[in-house]
């Protein structure tokens, strides 16, 4: 392990514009998991709104609410930390020394905390923050619908953090390119590499269509006559969408990424079906490009026989991937680690969010469906149950490869417990819920519905979400005044990110060990196993 | 024959098991492998690869795909069409944030205040046809009742068939998010049997005559 | 797989598949048939993939892997930051230039409405 001695007036300078891909992408991890917390703050107070059937916040008040709940988690949340879990991984399990193009992803750091501020900031305005919902839709979003200066930097913000994730993706995708160590072919990159390769093909490709969209609302609000007409509305929702579904995708590939890493990890032994799953990968990506105007079967204005083919057609390599994480346990001698918990989480609760979807993808299930908390729940098993489980995973996983020091297990299974409880107390009702007819994004409701019981169900498992995230927050101060040093490899992997120091030095790797396979430290300590008397 | 309450639980019948069961197998697999490898001593081993097998695996998947879109197909497109002559045809305008329902002859049905939302009468037994449209955002017309809803775009007229085949008070929301009141848009729609329904029509088309 | 150019390739080559099997959807009539703009998105899509990964392909066949020199990277870039920084300004500076130019239009043709005789 070697140091090198940076001279002190340096550091501020560092922190702020140094290059190394791991600094940046800690610094992104670091933004994104507080724009996390405020983003959970918001859902808390929405949660007490309609736990108390109303009267805690205007109407006008929950609007801003959902749409910066949900703008923050998607833009400021998910998508940076799942790219920059890819900023700081790809290029140490590739064998490369630093990213390509560094001051790119620099730059994309900036770009999310300018947006993220930017966006935020519409609550500091007379007329608070966007309220037009994280889709920001035409014509609800327009000048004479949604007037103030929130709405305006809402739609700067979300344009400077898409330009800062396309240029993250860029960054990521040409290191596993064009930056491989000798000996690491495309066929021997680690499977979360492969799954970050998927993401920022779908990033680079299907983000643009965002700001597309974006540019055309605003020459709409200032100029008019640009999305007007019948259909206008819609040709917004084609481009949003366009990015809307993909984005879905970027928020999932990298934890499925994660989860097969840790898997196999706590198994013991190689991937299941490494070829089969990296196939499966880029159709899955491919078809998820192509699934966009299942958001708009009730519109009647798309051709939904076609996204509902494709959409029910994800079974396929979704499937696929199911069976290779599952095939990965059988002949493993399993450690239960909490990373490896929390990977079993995502499994199961992905799943049930997979599920429904494949039910949304229905048509005449999705008119009935629509709009209503069944999708609200879908999501949320998606993207909290599943991506959050398995990002907390990744946590538990790489936490000592960044920092040198293991997270505390105890603390770490009453983490995860807290959050398996928290979150279905939370969500599975809303699938009740929603199949009796309660509409998404309402402040209130009538009590004659009945449906302030589950409602209140639901608001005390956000707060037992809440309490487990607390729990993760003191895991991570105690953990990081500990003195025990967790070394190169604490958990016995295979990937080359564990064949260097904890945290890695400033161009990764001293020495590189020999690549034959995906799994080349495994390959190493059977090599030595088979060599020894 | 369009009829989407019967076309959600055709459906929503073969669906939900199927995701049920597939859920109930996965646990089940992953059960019985976390049990086996929290026992196992020995060294993990274990193929790497089953081509053979996932290439059937993939076939079996799509076989299922396929099967879930000709069911789809089968039971969407009489729901997506209008029939030629329904049995009465009543134009839905949206705004924010209330409703309004006219008849043929001038009748209409709106809101009387905030805390009253529009009560449209219709026949039970025949097709209604709805012609929607909205005076401003897009707004959507949802009757979870009947499983079904459409959204209503500014400067466009959505057509679509609804069937009340049971008498009785079926509630309405708008469920495309649409500003400040969008929670307090609700509508009713009140069906009963196609001679209470002539007589409601006759009733209001009088009152039309008697005040112009 | 000598060449990495090859997933680019590969994967626009899916893309512009799935935008093939729109075709036969052209076939039905009124709202819920082929809307150009998928078709578009999605072949266009799948064009820039293809493209990119045909351009990465040339480039690859010219460098050969074995003569690459060392790198050398800035160690820290403020400039990146200014960078950023300067286009955010310039691009809410467009914005506000192109309200005012469209403002002073509309208060030279109010001008012009309220001079002329009724």
């Amino acid at each position: 392990m070697s140091t090198t001695a940076l001279p002190v007036r340096a550091a501020p300078l560092r922190a702020l514009a140094g290059t190394d891909h791991k600094r940046v992408a800690r610094n992104a991890g670091a933004v994104a998991f507080v724009f996390f917390l405020a983003g959970g703050v918001l859902a808390l107070i929405m949660r007490s709104q309609l736990a108390a059937d109303g009267g805690v916040v205007s109407q006008n008040t929950y609007n801003q609410l959902f749409t910066m709940h949900g703008s923050t988690m998607i833009y400021l949340f998910v998508v940076p930390l799942a790219l920059a879990a890819g900023l700081y991984f790809v290029p140490l399990q590739v064998g490369a020394a630093e990213v390509a193009g560094p001051r790119l992803a620099l730059a994309g750091l900036w770009l999310l905390v300018a947006g993220g501020v930017s966006m935020w900031s519409g609550f500091l305005t007379s007329g608070g923050a966007a309220s037009a919902s994280w889709w920001g839709f035409d014509p609800l979003s327009d000048s004479i619908h949604s007037p103030g200066s929130g709405m305006e930097l809402w739609i700067f913000g979300v344009m400077m953090v898409t330009a800062g994730q396309i240029l993250w993706a860029g960054c990521i995708l040409l290191t596993a390119l064009r930056r491989r160590a000798p000996g690491m072919t495309l066929m021997r990159m680690p499977v979360f590499t492969w799954s970050m390769v998927v993401t920022c093909l779908l990033t680079v490709f299907a983000f643009p269509a965002l700001i597309v969209a974006l540019c055309l609302l605003w020459a709409q609000r200032h100029f008019g006559g640009v999305l007007t007409g019948g259909l206008g509305a819609v040709d917004y929702q084609q481009l949003f969408w366009f990015y809307g579904h993909p984005v879905v995708y970027v928020m999932f590939f990298p934890f499925v990424g994660m989860v097969g890493e840790i898997v196999a990890t706590f198994s013991g032994r190689r991937f299941f079906g490494y070829n089969a799953f990296i196939v499966a990968l880029l159709c899955f990506a491919g078809l998820s490009m192509t699934v966009w105007a299942h958001h708009m079967f009730t519109m009647g204005q798309a051709t939904n026989k076609y996204f509902s083919l494709t959409s029910t057609a994800l079974v396929v390599p979704a499937g696929i991937e199911y069976l290779d994480l599952l095939a990965t346990l059988w002949g493993g001698r399993l450690r239960f680690t909490t990373a490896f918990l929390f990977a079993l989480g995502f499994i199961v609760q992905f799943l049930v969010g997979g599920l429904t979807g494949i039910i949304l993808a229905s048509p005449p299930l999705d008119y009935g469906l629509n709009m209503s908390y069944f999708v609200v729940a879908h999501f949320h098993y998606t993207i909290f149950a599943g991506s959050a489980f398995g990002l907390f995973g990744g946590i538990y996983y790489w936490f000592p490869k960044l920092t040198g020091r293991m997270l505390g297990e105890r603390l770490g299974k009453a983490h995860f417990w807290l959050m398996v409880i928290g979150t279905n107390l939370t969500f599975f009702p809303m699938f009740i819920l929603g199949t009796d007819g309660m509409t998404r994004r309402i402040a209130s409701y009538p009590a004659s519905t009945g449906w302030q019981t589950l409602n209140v169900l639901e608001t005390v498992g956000a707060g037992v979400i809440a309490l487990s995230v607390l729990v993760f927050l003191v895991n991570v101060l105690v953990s990081l005044r500990s003195s025990e040093h967790a070394g190169d490899d604490p958990w016995g992997a295979q990937t080359l990110e564990w064949a260097t120091s904890s945290p890695p030095p400033r161009h990764n790797f001293h020495t590189l060990p020999p690549i034959r396979s995906y799994a080349p430290l495994l390959d190493l300590r059977d090599a030595r196993e088979r060599a020894m008397p | 024959m369009p009829d989407t309450l019967h076309a959600y639980r055709h459906v929503s019948g073969i669906y939900f098991p199927i995701a049920i069961g597939v859920f109930a197998a996965v646990v089940l697999a992953l059960s019985s492998l976390l049990v086996a490898g929290a026992r196992r001593r020995e060294r993990p081993s274990g193929r790497s690869g089953a081509h053979r097998f996932e290439l059937f695996y993939v076939l079996a998947l799509g076989a299922v795909a396929t099967f879930l879109v000709v069911v789809t197909f089968r039971a969407e497109t009489p729901i997506d069409r209008t029939v030629a002559s329904p049995g009465l045809r009543i134009k839905v305008t949206a705004a924010q944030w209330s409703w309004r329902f006219e008849y043929p002859g001038g009748v209409s049905v709106a809101a009387v205040s905030t805390w009253q939302p529009p009560v449209a009468e219709v026949p039970t037994g025949v097709e209604v046809e709805f012609a929607g449209s909205s005076r401003d955002v897009i707004h959507g017309f949802w009757v979870p009742q009947l499983h079904f809803q459409r959204q209503l775009l500014p400067g466009y007229v959505t057509r679509f068939d609804l069937r009340f085949d049971t008498a009785g008070h079926y509630g309405g929301e708008c469920s495309v998010f649409c500003g400040e009141q969008h929670s307090q848009m609700h509508f009713a729609i009140e069906a009963v049997s196609p001679n209470a329904f002539q007589a409601w029509f006759s009733r209001q088309r009088s009152r039309l005559g008697g005040t112009a | 797989m000598k060449r990495a150019g090859i997933v680019l390739v590969a994967w626009g080559a899916w893309l512009g598949m799935m935008t093939a099997v729109m075709v036969p959807f052209a076939s039905i009539r009124g709202p819920f048939g082929l809307h150009a703009v998928e078709p578009i998105m999605l072949g266009g899509a799948a064009g820039a993939c293809l493209l990119a990964g045909v351009v990465l392909w040339r480039l690859e066949s010219r460098t050969a892997k074995g003569d690459e020199r060392p790198r050398v990277i800035a160690e820290e870039s403020l400039a990146s930051g200014a960078l950023v920084c300067g286009l955010c300004l310039i691009l809410m500076g467009a914005g506000l230039t192109a309200l005012g130019g469209g403002g002073l239009v509309r208060e030279a043709r109010a001008r012009k409405r309220e001079a002329e005789p009724r």
